[in-house]
């Protein structure tokens, strides 16, 4: 088959690529790349927890005690059913079914934005508030109930369990902002009727975009909430 | 200047001489939106080339500059503060916009498609936002310069970077966290052209092993890259934030930053250097007339280098503090990285063996660049000895060591390169004559700059001041008249390079009688989707039969 | 289109029900006093339960199990890297004050 004639039959083969079969795997491989480049990323900042969890266990037993293992076992809950659902819509993608797959995306933006939601209002926020945060604001206030142990830890290494807890689960939760805005997209896309079963790579790919920063937070939450 | 030798056209490709086509991807538009947009790899190479032109301009001045004031011990017209600024925008412009991109991101856009017989790379429009994130760094770079500049060395070391200095590091931090994703957005696009837009029949081995380099510098910047984004990241952090995962106040610990740091650094000399030995194996193959020596070999040992690699780069901090057990770990996996590169060399010069050469310019450079990478891969050996290291470490030796790899290796291999490939990226041949002066006298300029600097680093001349003792004058005498020359022999390609632009003669599609499919199937300068129909490859790479035509 | 591996919603759903038993099997671990037995033994189980976590979002969820070769090799490759860059760093850390035993370490006296 000469490569003028299968782009003349698919609109969707780009001009570059001579077969559909080598554009869905270039574009796989290439997202699964991007994965990797991802898991690099976030391992610098494992390499550091590493370090300095096995540096000061004493402030990472002192720090994690303080977390709520309820609010992070729920957010849990919460992501885990987000990548369910997302699969069900790389599923109803597959199989054209545009009505569905619109509520599975949907579905899956309501539960990403309920999992940072309550990030912020129940573990940011009241820690910012009682002074768990490392840094000039640094000073936990001993009244509060929750926070106020803190203040009393003789030890070293504490700032640098919060500093890491603030900077993983952020960048965490700003891989997942990033995820709300392509969701939207995404959205809007479906409701146009541009994905159907010869159509549903982008669906496929921010499926794994997605499933990628649950697998992040499957091991931010034993590292931070579970520490004995 | 013209050499006749018979032609025995091989069985896939008659060696046939195309001509220039009439419509080609540098006329087809003239907009300059057509360049801006494009999503043509040949442009975005040329885009590329001319940034790191101008970077490589702005890098080369700023060490012209301090080596006018190492001309005497005192200080003169730098002092220290301003002296330390000099170096760091000279390291950090030449390393992050000219080595890391140069052959990549030039030669390998330009041609990775062409050998492979591929209408593009993968993804066409990803390669043209690497190119706009390339040029946002560049120009936090020229901010970073105009507003004052920065001194931390192109290492930023912690603390010193995160706590003391008062340049512009929450800027450099930005400038290499938005550099490095260009770069990584380089590297995924090659290896997944490379996987899957070869051309019919071309198999593994039977790729170019320019190829092979680029698959495996691709690894190192896919995977290495990341690592230095997060770190940077960290530093930035750490600077707005007045807290920091590297502060020792918190606890922190200063020498994972240069973990950190050089789990991608190290791994980046590789970046710098695959791509170069890539150029290397073409040329030495074109102008011996000869298969290369052991294609396996070469082929494994740019993968053993892309893994090995990743394994040495505690070898950069022996005199920090870490464990003595770790620097031994590390000086022997040091010695095995040596190894791979070793070979290279046993490989390329059993390929002049017996190989019918031709002294043309690319290979002028490219002969150099096997004598220079030999001694600067050498000395990296001395360095790599945890003993010899100590006393070395923070000299001049270091400085020469590292000279050699990057210019003598990488620079040589360039413009080795550019040379090379000239006429297949405009069509036009330039003048032989001032090409061949040009490469000698960098040769030679080069040499005067670096060899002394080895000599006066073993007699403990101390790196990074700009004043000296007096009795290292002599060395930095000769080093500043010798850059002076290698100024020279930079400048000449601008000029006769550019000549050839508006009055070289055409090339003709294979003008050095080459093998491959850039030379082979393709005009000069090559058609905007590169091949008329997509060539069917039946044989390996490099069938040189000894009786291909130069002509030029 | 070429066929990608259609994966039903009945072994979503099982491995969705798989995931939420590991997750009460993490919380369990850490948090019943019974398995209490030392820092170490905890943080393996924690990591072993994570990284089957990750296992089954990566082979289900994200259809490798389904895929070829090639892509898994490319969905491991991170993992590996990570393992060096965390291997030879800890080799650092965890020997630093070998050849001083009388010195107090900052870090782990």
């Amino acid at each position: 088959m000469s490569s003028l004639d299968s782009h003349a039959d698919n609109p969707y083969l780009a001009h570059h690529f001579e077969t559909e079969e080598q554009q869905t795997e270039s574009c796989t491989l290439g997202m699964w790349l991007f994965l990797a480049q991802e898991v690099m990323f976030f391992g610098g900042l494992f390499l550091a927890y590493a370090i300095y969890r096995s540096l000061y266990p004493e402030a990472w037993s002192a720090g994690s005690h303080t977390l709520d293992v309820v609010v992070g076992g729920i957010n849990t809950v919460f992501l885990l059913l987000s990548s369910f659902t997302m699969a069900m819509g790389v599923y109803y993608a597959q199989t054209g079914k545009q009505k569905q797959l619109a509520l599975m995306l949907l579905a899956t933006l309501a539960l990403g934005i309920t999992f940072v939601t309550v990030k912020w209002f129940f573990e940011y926020a009241p820690k910012i508030e009682a002074g768990v945060f490392p840094g000039k604001l640094w000073a936990p206030n001993p009244a509060n109930h929750h926070y106020g142990q803190l203040a009393f830890f003789e030890g070293q290494g504490l700032q640098m369990f919060f500093l890491l807890y603030f900077v993983m689960t952020g960048m965490h939760a700003l891989h997942m902002i990033i995820g709300f805005g392509i969701l939207l997209v995404l959205i809007v896309m479906t409701m146009q009727g541009k994905f159907h079963a010869q159509r549903y790579l982008p669906i496929l790919f921010f499926g794994l975009y997605w499933h990628f920063v649950d697998i992040v937070w499957v091991f931010l939450f034993p590292m931070f909430y579970l520490v004995s | 200047m013209s050499t006749e030798h018979l032609v025995e056209p091989s069985a896939d490709f008659p060696v046939r001489d195309y001509g220039p086509p009439r419509v080609h991807y540098l006329n087809w538009r003239h907009t300059i939106a057509s360049w801006l947009l494009s999503r043509d790899h040949k442009r975005i190479g040329i885009m590329y080339l001319v940034s790191i032109s101008i970077f490589f301009v702005v890098g080369s001045l700023f060490a012209a500059i301090f080596r006018l004031e190492l001309l005497t011990p005192e200080g003169d017209f730098l002092q220290a503060d301003t002296y330390n600024k000099f170096f760091t925008l000279h390291g950090v412009v030449m390393i992050f916009f000219f080595l890391i991109p140069s052959i990549p991101a030039v030669l390998g856009n330009f041609l990775i498609p062409l050998m492979i017989g591929a209408k593009d790379v993968a993804f066409p429009k990803l390669n043209l936002a690497s190119w706009y994130i390339f040029m946002v760094g560049g120009t936090i770079g020229v901010a970073i310069i105009l507003l004052g500049g920065l001194d931390t060395g192109w290492t930023f070391y912690t603390p010193l970077s995160s706590s003391y200095a008062n340049t512009h590091v929450f800027l450099a931090a930005m400038l290499v966290f938005i550099t490095g994703f260009s770069s990584i957005l380089t590297g995924l696009n090659f290896l997944v052209t490379i996987h899957k837009m070869r051309a019919p029949g071309l198999t593994w081995f039977r790729l170019p092993l320019f190829i092979w380099a680029h698959y495996a510098t691709s690894v190192i910047q896919v995977l290495g890259t990341p690592v230095l984004a997060i770190t940077v990241f960290l530093v930035g952090i750490e600077r707005i934030w007045g807290v920091g995962i590297f502060d020792p106040a918190l606890g922190g610990d200063p020498i994972l930053f240069q973990h950190m740091f050089w789990f991608y650094s190290h791994p980046a000399v590789y970046i710098m250097i695959l791509p170069g030995m890539g150029v290397i194996s073409e040329v030495i193959a074109c102008f011996s007339r000869n298969r290369v020596f052991g294609y396996e070999f070469i082929a494994f040992s740019s993968v053993a280098i892309a893994i090995i690699g990743f394994l040495v780069w505690g070898h950069h901090m022996y005199v920090s503090g870490q464990s003595m057990y770790a620097n031994l770990v590390f000086s022997l996996l040091t010695m095995l990285v040596a190894v791979p590169s070793a070979i290279k060399i046993f490989n390329w010069t059993a390929t002049l063996y017996k190989g019918n050469v031709i002294w043309e310019t690319p290979m002028l450079y490219a002969v150099g660049f096997i004598g220079l990478f030999g001694i600067g891969g050498g000395t990296g050996l001395f360095l790599g000895t945890t003993g010899l290291d100590v006393p070395l470490h923070d000299t001049y030796f270091v400085v020469a060591h590292f000279h050699y790899v990057m210019v003598g290796g990488m620079v040589m291999a360039y413009l080795a390169g550019i040379h090379f490939w000239w006429p297949k990226i405009t069509g036009k041949m330039y003048a032989q004559t001032p090409a061949k002066i040009s490469a000698i006298v960098v040769f030679v300029g080069f040499n005067f700059t670096f060899f002394p600097q080895f000599l006066a680093g073993w007699n403990g001349m101390p790196r990074r001041y700009h004043s000296y003792n007096a009795d290292f004058q002599i060395w930095n005498v000769l080093s500043t008249a010798g850059a002076t020359v290698l100024g020279i022999g930079f400048l000449m390609p601008a000029f006769y390079l550019g000549w050839s632009l508006f009055f070289g003669k055409d090339a003709g599609s294979n003008p050095w009688g080459a093998r491959g499919l850039e030379w082979e199937a393709c005009t000069s300068p090559p058609i905007p989707h590169n091949f008329e129909e997509i060539p069917v490859v039946t044989q390996e790479a490099y069938a040189y039969t000894g009786e291909e035509t130069v002509s030029v | 289109m070429s066929e990608h591996h259609i994966v039903t919603p009945k072994t979503y759903l099982k491995n969705l029900a798989v995931l939420m038993v590991l997750m009460a099997l993490t919380i369990i671990a850490a948090k019943w006093p019974v398995l209490h037995i030392s820092q170490t033994v905890n943080l393996a189980m924690a990591l072993t339960i994570a990284v089957a976590k990750m296992m089954c979002i990566i082979l289900i969820f994200m259809h490798v199990k389904f895929s070829s070769r090639l892509v898994m090799v490319f969905a491991s490759a991170g993992f590996f890297w990570l393992i060096i860059l965390l291997t030879l760093t800890f080799c650092d850390y965890a020997s630093r004050f070998w050849h001083s035993p009388t010195a107090v370490s900052p870090y782990l006296g």
